[in-house]
């Protein structure tokens, strides 16, 4: 009887030590990954609107020239590995979400199938001037 | 059973499970044991960076005049941090910092293992880059440097240049608008002008021609700003550089200093003019010389030639200073030269620190970030040594 007991207790404990191997998260794991991209998007899209590029492409009253030469700013700010998809929503005076002119992308579209991949950042452009007219930006960023 | 028998055999069972734990546990533990170690490089470089690009380090303006001198002495690094003290915008690095990285600098550079230890990061190695937006090379594809220049003269009053802009992957950028200045002399004759603006075919090629005022000038400097969608990269081309037998440029706060060159001439040289070219692409005449500007290029007893002070220079965002030299070569004539930032924050990838060990598991961190308004991907790659 005992060595069943020590048979089980043994067997126990090389369960459980599988089971805590299998839920370590690895630095490389998509988890990982998408946070540091997260950051690198956020730090993208300040840096384009400190230097004014920015407000000024996504409130171009020409939509598709300012989308087009936005997609060229991010393409030379982004590392070249990074893949985005860019969508800009205006908000109406009754809060309903518009989506303003086409998806900004750049990159192969299997590269936002996972969404374990993909890293999501949202920025408020509040205006382009002296009136409030939001701009509501959704990056979504993956590695190549 | 035999309690005998019961023992032996729960002993054997034991031993057989202890020494497979002893031989198999670390076996399956070793991939995660290699994986909290990259999690703990990984929040190192973290930390590392945020030190880098978000504080100024102490004191303040370390990079700069500390104790009224330009001269840059390590021990003056209390705390290490790139960021602008001038600027409270995250991710501003104050391009005096940046210079003091180079260990090319006359003026004095930080070491790399002086600025381990004040980071406490001994066992550690690491590796930080500034990368280019885009490339900019010949036609060809080759870099452009002094022997692989992209100007070429099409007669005596006819000057060619013609390069490539592509992206850091290699796909060419059309559409690139590419403007720029020109400065030349041909002996005691000086001039400059504005190139028309113009853009990169389908391809990322550009060329243009250029008619010069004077024929078959001795020093030609061109200096192109390329921009793609407002982010700017600025590329300085000559035909002949003469800073190595005139002098060095360098800037340091408001303050320009002339440094002694690779190989001096032992000659007099008179300050004639100096202009500025702004990362916005525009060109403002800062100084004309007088009677006091000039130096030797060999005989001073210090590093320094020549410095002066301009109030308000750092405000203007200068990209590259332009002199106007009067030397004796062969006969007086005017001599060119352009600096401080052309080797290193134009379009070429900065590198300071280690080597990064190939299969080493370095952990790598970008950023983008803005050196005196034009906008860089900072790289950090982290590894214990």
């Amino acid at each position: 009887m005992r060595v069943v007991e020590t048979i089980l207790a043994s067997i126990v404990i090389m369960v459980t030590l599988t089971f805590v191997n299998s839920v370590v998260i690895p630095p490389y794991s998509p988890r990982y990954e998408a946070t540091e991209l997260e950051k690198l998007g956020y730090n993208v899209l300040h840096n384009l609107e400190a230097r004014g590029i920015l407000t000024r492409y996504v409130y171009d009253p020409d939509i598709a020239k300012g989308q087009s030469l936005l997609r060229s700013a991010l393409m030379v700010s982004l590392p070249s590995d990074v893949y985005f998809n860019l969508t800009i929503y205006r908000l109406d005076e009754y809060g309903g979400l518009h989506m303003e002119g086409q998806n900004i992308f750049y990159g192969d579209p299997e590269a936002f199938q996972n969404p374990k991949l993909v890293s999501t950042v949202t920025y408020v452009l509040a205006s382009s001037g002296d009136y409030y007219d939001p701009r509501i930006l959704v990056l979504q960023l993956a590695r190549r | 059973m035999n309690p005998v028998f019961d023992h032996i055999l729960a002993m054997v069972v034991v031993s057989v499970m202890f020494i497979s734990a002893v031989v198999i546990l670390p076996q399956m533990n070793a991939g995660n044991f290699k994986a909290v170690e990259q999690q703990q490089l990984r929040n190192i470089a973290l930390n590392l960076f945020n030190a880098m690009l978000l504080d100024t380090g102490y004191p303040v303006d370390w990079g700069s005049r500390v104790n009224r001198t330009f001269y840059f002495y390590p021990s003056v690094v209390e705390r290490f941090g790139l960021a602008s003290y001038m600027d409270p915008t995250l991710y501003v690095l104050d391009p005096d910092k940046v210079q003091r990285l180079n260990i090319y600098n006359p003026l004095g550079y930080l070491p790399y293992e002086y600025l381990k230890s004040i980071l406490n990061l001994q066992g550690y190695g690491f590796s930080f880059r500034l990368v280019p937006p885009f490339n900019v090379t010949n036609v060809d594809g080759t870099k452009i440097d002094e022997k692989h220049t992209p100007l070429s003269y099409v007669d005596s009053t006819t000057l060619k240049y013609a390069l490539k802009v592509v992206h850091l992957d290699g796909r060419p950028i059309p559409n690139a608008k590419v403007e720029g200045f020109i400065f030349y002399s041909k002996g005691k004759d000086f001039s400059l002008g504005p190139l028309s603006p113009t853009v990169t075919n389908a391809s990322g090629i550009c060329s243009q021609i250029i008619r010069l005022n004077l024929s078959s000038p001795d020093y030609v400097m061109v200096i192109l700003r390329i921009s793609v969608a407002d982010v700017a990269a600025i590329l300085v081309t000559m035909g002949r550089d003469a800073s190595v037998y005139v002098a060095d440029i360098n800037v340091v706060g408001d303050t320009v200093v002339l440094t002694k060159a690779k190989n001096p001439s032992n000659e007099d040289v008179k300050i004639v003019s100096i202009y500025v070219y702004t990362t916005d692409g525009e060109t403002v005449s800062l100084y004309n010389g007088t009677k006091d500007d000039h130096f030797n290029t060999g005989k001073s007893p210090r590093f320094a030639l020549w410095n002066k002070t301009f109030d308000g220079l750092r405000d203007l965002n200068p990209a590259i200073l332009i002199f106007d030299f009067s030397a004796v070569e062969g006969g007086r004539r005017e001599i060119v030269v352009a600096g401080p930032y052309k080797n290193l924050l134009s379009y070429n990838v900065f590198e300071y620190g280690g080597k990064v060990p190939v299969g080493s598991g370095a952990v790598k961190l970008q950023r983008n970030v803005l050196i005196e308004n034009m906008i860089y991907t900072a790289e950090l790659w982290v590894w214990k040594e």
